[in-house]
């Protein structure tokens, strides 16, 4: 099978350039049964892992987009509310990894019809404070995926992934997220 | 309340709109005192800065009284007396912490627009476009301020408005141009532009040692204010040989710093000038270079090129041979102005230097069509516009 590149395309409003950043998904070459959306982003936040850690897990809905809402169901089990539209979609997640000061991943079974998993690492890097990555990918084929995602959410899951780490490291730096409105 | 607002090319109008509210625990709510016009807002004016919605309250250089603080907000209490630096710094990020806030990371909301186009986002600003964050600027009654606890300079002292409003951008922004050439005993410095950033790059350069400022203007008021109150030597660059005239006065040396306080939108005379005027207005080059490119002909060896006045897009046929022949350096970008807030507010209270007198047009927020067109024409001498909002 021959490797072939999608492109999410997020289209930039800066109207200085009218530029377009371009995010590379990739199938899986090692895969050829499994289809899997990838998006990856870091950022250095300058607070020592162990309270990013309890920061992610205890203020996850301020931080991260489309998530209003997070309900312990037990047993490592969670309940996400997305809202969309005027309804809010409940989701079941499992969180299959949670190492403080290290990691996080948690899987979705059904997000749409399809599955979701996500990971979040937090690696100390001395007085810098710590590079925390967070990677979410979808199975299925891309292009639906992608879509499917996008009308979940109302964002590409690149665009999720740098929102949401810019809240949290404005969050964890300041206390609080910016926010601005006309006055 | 009442605000001045921008509602399109050349069109500025004072409104009613809603009053600011406290959105986070950090924030303050300012009522504004006074409030300039800088040569900036004239970009938004011109319509060439991008970003701008109708309606968007304008202005970044002001002051006032503390009205209310959110429940974070400790060091200001009701009534405070603040001048506000026009960056918006959470002071707790990285670039913060070495007092670079105007590189702060966590103060624009709209960062991924930025990053389309500059790769990373600096600060947000206030009343400087959705690009810059999207806040409410401070040329109204009253003004939201986010990271209170960081950002406001408390005045206690019983110096007028008119002699520290301009702590908050254009004195620390002709300081930090100056400073970063690195000035020492004796130096020659250059500044292009003899706008209000100019002027107090010229008094800054004195302040830092310079023996003898070299200015340039178009504008015989602007020339003679940067001699009579800046101590420099003023030229019209209108039809002489601009790096002649600086080898001639500098001893054949060139000047060791070169201060742009014009930016983008320099008026040149060459052909090649003639070539960028059309195409910035046809949107194929944002910036119209001149002054750079004169001051990196112009610079002694080893020199610095210190841009202060403000580029936002591309610029065309830079003369990188010159630079990288004589071993220049680079100095540029938006000021770091909290943290002249307190040494330059000493400057002012020692009576090193007196910033009110730049200023030639008072008014009130209701003048501010008005004031923004005399500033644009240079009308009347126009150097500094103050407007009292209360």
């Amino acid at each position: 099978m021959t490797k072939r590149d999608r492109t999410i395309a997020i289209s930039a409003t800066a109207a200085a350039a009218g530029f377009a950043i371009a995010l590379a998904s990739r199938r899986s070459s090692r895969d050829v049964t499994e289809y899997r959306a990838r998006t990856a982003r870091t950022v250095t936040v300058r607070r020592d892992a162990t309270e990013l850690h309890a920061i992610w897990r205890e203020r996850f809905p301020e931080f991260f987009r489309g998530v209003s809402a997070v309900e312990r169901t037990g047993n490592g089990r969670e309940r996400w509310s997305i809202p969309s539209g005027k309804r809010v979609r409940l989701i079941d997640v499992a969180v299959v990894d949670d190492a403080p000061g290290e990691r996080v991943a948690w899987h979705a079974e059904k997000l749409g019809a399809y599955a979701a998993h996500g990971l979040v690492t937090f690696n100390p890097i001395g007085a810098r404070g710590s590079e925390v990555r967070l990677s979410l990918a979808l199975d299925g084929p891309v292009a639906k995926t992608n879509a499917a995602f996008a009308r979940l959410f109302g964002l590409s899951p690149a665009q999720i992934a740098a929102e949401s780490l810019r809240n949290f490291k404005a969050l964890a730096e300041t206390g609080e997220i910016p926010k601005a409105v006309h006055n | 309340m009442k605000a001045v607002t921008w509602q399109g090319t050349h069109k500025i109008d004072v409104r009613n709109v809603p009053d600011p509210k406290i959105l986070n625990p950090r924030d303050a709510i300012v009522r504004v005192t006074s409030t300039a016009i800088c040569g900036s807002d004239l970009h938004f004016y011109d319509g060439k800065m991008p970003g701008f919605e109708k309606g968007d309250v304008v202005g970044h250089e002001f002051m006032g009284d503390v009205v209310e603080v959110g429940s974070s907000v400790s060091n200001l209490a009701v009534g405070d007396r603040v001048v506000v630096p026009f960056p918006i710094a959470c002071g707790a990020c990285e670039p913060c912490s070495r007092m670079e806030t105007s590189a702060c990371d966590n103060s624009n909301p709209n960062a991924a627009l930025v990053e389309a186009a500059y790769g990373y986002s600096a600060a947000a600003l206030f009343g400087y476009s959705h690009l810059f964050g999207g806040y409410a600027g401070g040329q109204a009654e009253y003004v939201r301020v986010p990271f209170a606890d960081f950002g406001p300079l408390k005045l206690e002292t019983d110096l007028s408005d008119e002699k520290v409003l301009f702590l908050s951008d254009i004195f620390p922004t002709g300081y930090q141009a100056a400073e970063q050439c690195g000035i020492e005993d004796g130096d020659v410095v250059a500044v292009w532009g003899c706008g209000p950033v100019g002027q107090f790059a010229i008094k800054s350069a004195f302040l830092l040692g310079a023996a003898k400022v070299i200015a340039f203007d178009t504008i015989g008021y602007r020339r003679e204010l940067a001699h009579s109150y800046g101590g420099a030597i003023a030229i019209d660059p209108t039809g002489i040989n601009v790096v002649e005239m600086l080898r001639d006065l500098t001893g054949g040396r060139g000047p060791d710093a070169c201060i742009d306080a014009v930016g983008m939108e320099a008026h040149g005379m060459s052909a090649i000038s003639a070539i960028d005027y059309v195409k910035q207005n046809a949107q194929l080059e944002q910036d119209r270079p001149t002054v750079i490119r004169q001051a990196i002909q112009a610079a002694g060896k080893g020199a610095t090129v210190s841009l202060a006045g403000v580029y936002t897009g591309f610029a065309d046929t830079m003369p990188m041979g010159a630079a990288f022949g004589k071993g220049l350096t680079f100095k540029m970008g938006q000021t770091h102005a909290h943290r002249y807030l307190k040494p330059l507010l000493k400057l002012i209270e020692d009576g090193k230097i007196d910033p009110s007198a730049i200023i030639t047009h008072r008014g009130t927020l209701d003048d501010a069509p008005a004031l923004y067109a005399t500033f644009h024409d240079h009308r009347e001498r126009c150097e500094k516009v103050v407007m009292t909002a209360a």
